[in-house]
């Protein structure tokens, strides 16, 4: 990758990756820390990294650089069941774009990211898979899962409304 | 093996077709001894129930189970099922109302990324790789700087080469008697000019006030005396091509002679042994059968007898130009050795003052008066 590769990656995917990340850690200012050390790494790297897979290996290093963080502050949540406890003490959504961020946000972080990177950028199972470490399998299993707690959300909610 | 102890355990097993083939045969042979035996068998497997095959549960399909969202809808959803497999969900969709309000729900399941959500400041990220700014030379200029290289080493080896010839042909100052027999020169040391001081010979001057000429040992004018005149670089183009000179006028340097006579180099080592001894020595014109020692007065020059006069003259003059250019180099060689504390200046000195002489003597032979005339160094003597 050369120089004007890395600089039109940061043109083209430096919002996506920032939102990706934002969407997950919830934090501007740490969002921005892990989107800058992404592309620091990229910039190191950048002699052994395709062009055309930058987009991909740039998601592959903040993901990490996400958990890493998320591990480093504690505050990575392991549980793997939907927190269906915090339901009841929400406030009523007032559209469904609330409504369905209310609900990635009880997902946790793993099944947060699977939706994440198919939903914004569109990645395949194995192409989410290469970026998380997961088996393609996995991605599958899990993704559906939060796909459904997710609707479960949105369906109770429409009940509560 | 079957008794009547325990024939009752293989007659269940047969009934149940749960006895091998060999078993079954051995079983059958038991019974067949024996009517009581085979007919107890036979009501055994009068006891064995068939299947009704009228009886059916009516509606299986109420029984069966469909998953809450079938995986075909998650994998539609996430875009994951090929062309026909998204037509067959959506042809079940269309089928059950039921899948068609999952798929509408998952549908609003898909997070749609934000663009007004952008990296606050995206020029921190953006990156610069320090330059290095090369100037491009056209190529013609590579090719003259190798050119220059070149010629500058071939100039500096042919003066090395002329050098050492000049080295080791220096005692060779010869007197050439007639017919061109060399003698070789006494060496330095024992010359008597070079150990000798002023106050020994009788003939010795000092070195600035001593004049150049040398005068010729000249014998009687049916004698050929050659006079071995030693010239400058200059003159070592002509000395190359004899027979020019020939044509030109008898009294040219000896074609014969070596190049090494030649040279500047020479004279200035010889010029530099007699300073060194802070005398000249001029000749005892009295020794005529004695070497030349050395010293400039051995310069020969090929003479007739009535032409001894002039030839001497321009000896003289041909002499003291010679010996004033030697001079002058002798004291460029002295400066050099006062400026030995910058050896790296003086080398790159030496390196450029040998160039300009190879230099010198390239134009010299190329300078068309040199037919009519005699160039020593810098100064060209007439011959008519």
């Amino acid at each position: 990758m050369t120089e004007n590769e890395y600089n039109e990656c940061v043109t083209n995917y430096a919002d996506n990756v920032y939102r990706f990340i934002l969407k997950n850690l919830r934090h501007e200012e740490d969002a921005r820390d892990v989107v800058q050390g992404a592309f620091e790494k990229l910039w190191k790297t950048r002699r052994d990294v395709e062009a055309d897979k930058s987009k991909s290996y740039l998601f592959t290093i903040a993901y990490h650089q996400m958990i890493d963080h998320l591990r480093r502050t504690k505050r990575v949540q392991l549980r793997e069941e939907f927190r269906e406890e915090a339901r009841v003490h929400d406030r009523p959504a007032h559209n469904l774009k609330k409504v369905l961020e209310d609900a990635l946000a009880r997902l946790n972080e793993t099944q947060r990211s699977l939706v994440l990177l198919k939903d914004y950028e569109g990645y395949s199972y194995e192409e989410i898979g290469r970026i998380t470490g997961l088996n393609e399998s996995q991605v599958k299993v899990y993704l559906h899962r939060a796909r459904i707690q997710l609707k479960n959300y949105l369906v109770s909610v429409e009940n509560i409304i | 093996m079957i008794t009547r102890d325990n024939y009752e355990e293989f007659f269940l097993l047969y009934v149940d077709n749960e006895l091998s083939a060999e078993d079954r045969v051995a079983v059958e042979r038991f019974a067949a001894g024996d009517p009581g035996l085979e007919e107890e068998l036979r009501s055994l497997l009068g006891c064995r129930l068939k299947p009704e095959g009228n009886l059916s549960f009516g509606d299986p399909g109420a029984l069966m189970k469909r998953e809450p969202v079938p995986e075909e809808l998650l994998s539609y959803i996430d875009g994951e099922l090929d062309e026909s497999g998204r037509k067959a969900v959506e042809a079940r969709v269309q089928e059950d109302p039921s899948l068609l309000r999952e798929l509408g729900l998952l549908r609003q399941t898909v997070s749609i990324p934000d663009p007004l959500v952008m990296f606050p400041d995206k020029q921190v990220l953006y990156r610069r790789s320090a330059r290095v700014r090369v100037f491009g030379l056209p190529p013609t200029f590579f090719r003259v700087a190798a050119a220059a290289v070149i010629i500058v080493a071939v100039g500096l080896l042919v003066l090395t080469r002329t050098n050492r010839t000049g080295k080791s042909t220096d005692p060779s100052l010869v007197i050439s008697k007639a017919g061109n027999t060399q003698i070789p020169a006494a060496p330095v040391a024992d010359r008597p000019s070079a150990g000798g001081s002023a106050a020994a010979r009788p003939g010795a001057t000092k070195a600035h006030t001593a004049s150049p000429v040398a005068p010729s040992p000249i014998g009687s004018s049916s004698v050929t005396t050659s006079l071995a005149v030693v010239q400058g670089t200059r003159q070592a183009g002509s000395a190359r091509n004899p027979d020019k000179d020939n044509k030109n006028d008898r009294r040219t340097v000896t074609p014969r002679t070596p190049v090494a006579l030649y040279s500047k180099a020479a004279v200035r080592r010889e010029v530099a042994d007699n300073r060194g001894a802070a005398n000249i020595d001029v000749p005892d014109p009295g020794l005529k059968d004695q070497p030349a020692n050395g010293s400039l007065a051995s310069m020969a020059m090929v003479t007739t007898g009535d032409q001894q006069a002039e030839n001497r003259e321009l000896s003289s003059f041909a002499t003291q130009a010679l010996l004033k250019e030697a001079y002058a180099d002798t004291e460029e060689d002295e400066n050099d050795t006062m400026e030995q504390n910058s050896r790296k200046k003086s080398k790159l000195r030496g390196i450029l003052r040998k160039v300009s002489r190879v230099l010198e003597k390239t134009s010299g032979s190329d300078d068309p008066d040199s037919k009519h005339g005699v160039l020593i160094g810098n100064l060209q003597i007439a011959l008519k």
